[in-house]
């Protein structure tokens, strides 16, 4: 469960007219570099929340070690 | 079902039961998992490859990322005795791969985004690997982090409300590139993004409810955005090249251009194997050849064998300079945009070399008073008077007004639409509007 800080941050980021650029700070925290490829992925992947017609799929193709499955998640 | 829930980058972020991480794919499972998670909008799955997956898995995973997918088959709770249908709607599906499928239809669904490492990343990659190592506490922070859950997980499953409809006002700003096919399909993912981003916003604005349904209107700042994030990855795929190639292909023609300035090769702009890999700094034979190769398949290069020398000569057969240039949308669209921001300070990922606007807007009294320029018309308000107000508009101002100087006015579109439609307003032969 998540607590009353991040909560309140929460809260706050997302009225701050910045709020993709705190997003890319807090998708840098788990993964360096990449970083308007990340912002793009993470929205394709937040266009699943919306209605059916504004889904959108993407397929990350890099040379092995480039980071193309590390954008996506990595087990712990 | 426990949820295999992998921790990091953009899955981390997600709420639990938006999102499902399929490490090995039959269509059964899957088609069964989604059916019982009418939640789960987004799947990640892993490499996908023609020659590793069977042909109706793919087929299954082009229709589901396409439209949904719909299957009738018999059920085994009876017996096989009925038939039962299998409805899943449109997913958004993510994966990453090595090589992409040698597939055309499954790589027009997917936007294909290009992960290019360089060495200063390598090397930020690297130190950012030694500090966790370095502080135990931040191991341990981090982990806490991933079980308490991040602000934007919990921003999209408790803050973040669904919406029914986007309404995109200044639509007419963008100006596709009508040249090919694909530019259809581009265009509709230019916009799907730019809703994406519009809903994360939607803290900020205010929401319209039109006959129950709730309505976002994206703005010029939302389009913006989504072109800043997007434009190198849809261009890159629109050329169907990747930034590798580009980076190639660039070296190749700053090669040659240096050989014409100092004469150093008479043969027109080819440009010797053995430098262009030295101008990589591309160790490997094999290395090169990979790159090149990929090029010559793409007809983006012809290769000649020099064998008395045991070496090869290259040369691009495309415009480099037009190629890097190249976009989906036509450039003038960001700069039509950027005339109508609302909100200048939310605009991010701002290209340095981006080109500045032609044209400064003229302040209006609003402007100079620091409020938004944008007047937005209340959806809401009766439709008698949103006419009144646009047949007002039209006769206040001497200098007769076209479709785009009306919707900066703040009509949207589809209202103009309408009563164009309605015969309210008329376009005349020079495309201004008469009331």
């Amino acid at each position: 469960m998540p607590d009353d800080k991040v909560k309140s941050e929460a809260n706050n980021n997302f009225k701050n007219p910045k709020l993709l650029e705190l997003i890319k700070l807090e998708l840098d925290r788990e993964h360096v570099g990449n970083t308007k490829e990340k912002v793009l992925v993470f929205t394709i992947a937040v266009s699943g929340a919306l209605t059916t017609r504004h889904r959108c799929s993407c397929a990350l193709n890099g040379d092995t070690s480039e980071g193309e499955s590390g954008c996506l998640a990595s087990p712990r | 079902m426990e949820i295999h829930r992998k921790e990091k980058a953009v899955a981390l972020h997600l709420p639990d039961n938006m999102f499902r991480w399929y490490d090995g794919l039959t269509k059964s499972g899957v088609q069964g998992d989604l059916k019982d998670s009418p939640t789960v909008g987004t799947i990640f799955f892993k490499e996908l490859n023609k020659q590793d997956e069977n042909y109706s898995m793919t087929q299954f995973l082009k229709s589901i990322c396409e439209e949904g997918h719909s299957e009738t088959k018999r059920d085994i709770e009876t017996n096989n005795r009925d038939l039962v249908t299998y409805k899943i709607p449109k997913i958004a599906g993510i994966y990453a791969t090595t090589k992409m499928v040698d597939d055309d239809e499954l790589i027009n669904r997917f936007i294909v985004i290009s992960i290019v490492g360089n060495p200063p990343l390598y090397k930020e990659v690297n130190d950012n690997t030694k500090k966790a190592f370095l502080d135990v506490n931040l191991q341990i922070e981090q982990d806490a982090r991933r079980k308490t859950g991040t602000w934007i997980k919990y921003g999209l499953s408790e803050i973040l409300k669904p919406v029914d409809y986007f309404e995109i006002p200044h639509i007419d700003c963008v100006k596709p590139n009508n040249e090919t096919a694909r530019s259809k399909r581009d265009l509709k993912r230019f916009i799907n993004i730019a809703c994406v981003i519009a809903w994360l916003y939607q803290q900020q604005r205010e929401l319209q409810i039109i006959d129950g349904k709730k309505v976002l209107v994206v703005l010029p700042e939302d389009l913006l955005n989504a072109y800043n994030i997007m434009s190198k990855s849809l261009t890159q795929s629109f050329n169907n090249l990747t930034s590798r190639d580009l980076g190639t292909l660039k070296a190749i023609d700053k090669l040659a251009e240096k050989q014409s300035q100092q004469c150093l090769n008479p043969n027109e702009s080819y440009v010797e194997k053995r430098k262009l890999q030295s101008a990589l700094k591309i160790k490997s034979r094999g290395g090169i050849w990979k790159r090149l190769s990929s090029l010559k398949t793409n007809d983006a290069i012809t290769v000649i064998s020099d064998k008395e020398n045991s070496n090869y000569w290259i040369k691009t057969n495309v415009d480099v300079i037009s190629l890097l240039k190249g976009d989906f949308i036509e450039l003038e669209t960001v700069t039509c945009l950027k005339e109508f921001l609302t909100k200048p300070d939310s605009i991010c990922f701002e290209d340095k070399d981006e080109p500045e606007p032609q044209e400064t807007p003229t302040a209006t009294p609003q402007q100079t008073s620091g409020e938004p320029s944008q007047k937005k018309l209340d959806i809401e308000q009766p439709l008698n008077e949103k006419i009144e107000n646009l047949r007002n508009c039209i006769e206040m101002h001497k200098e007769t007004l076209s479709i785009i100087e009306l919707i900066k006015e703040g009509f949207p579109l589809e209202f103009l639409n309408k009563c164009l439609a309605e015969k309210i307003i008329f376009e005349k032969p020079d495309k201004t509007i008469g009331g």
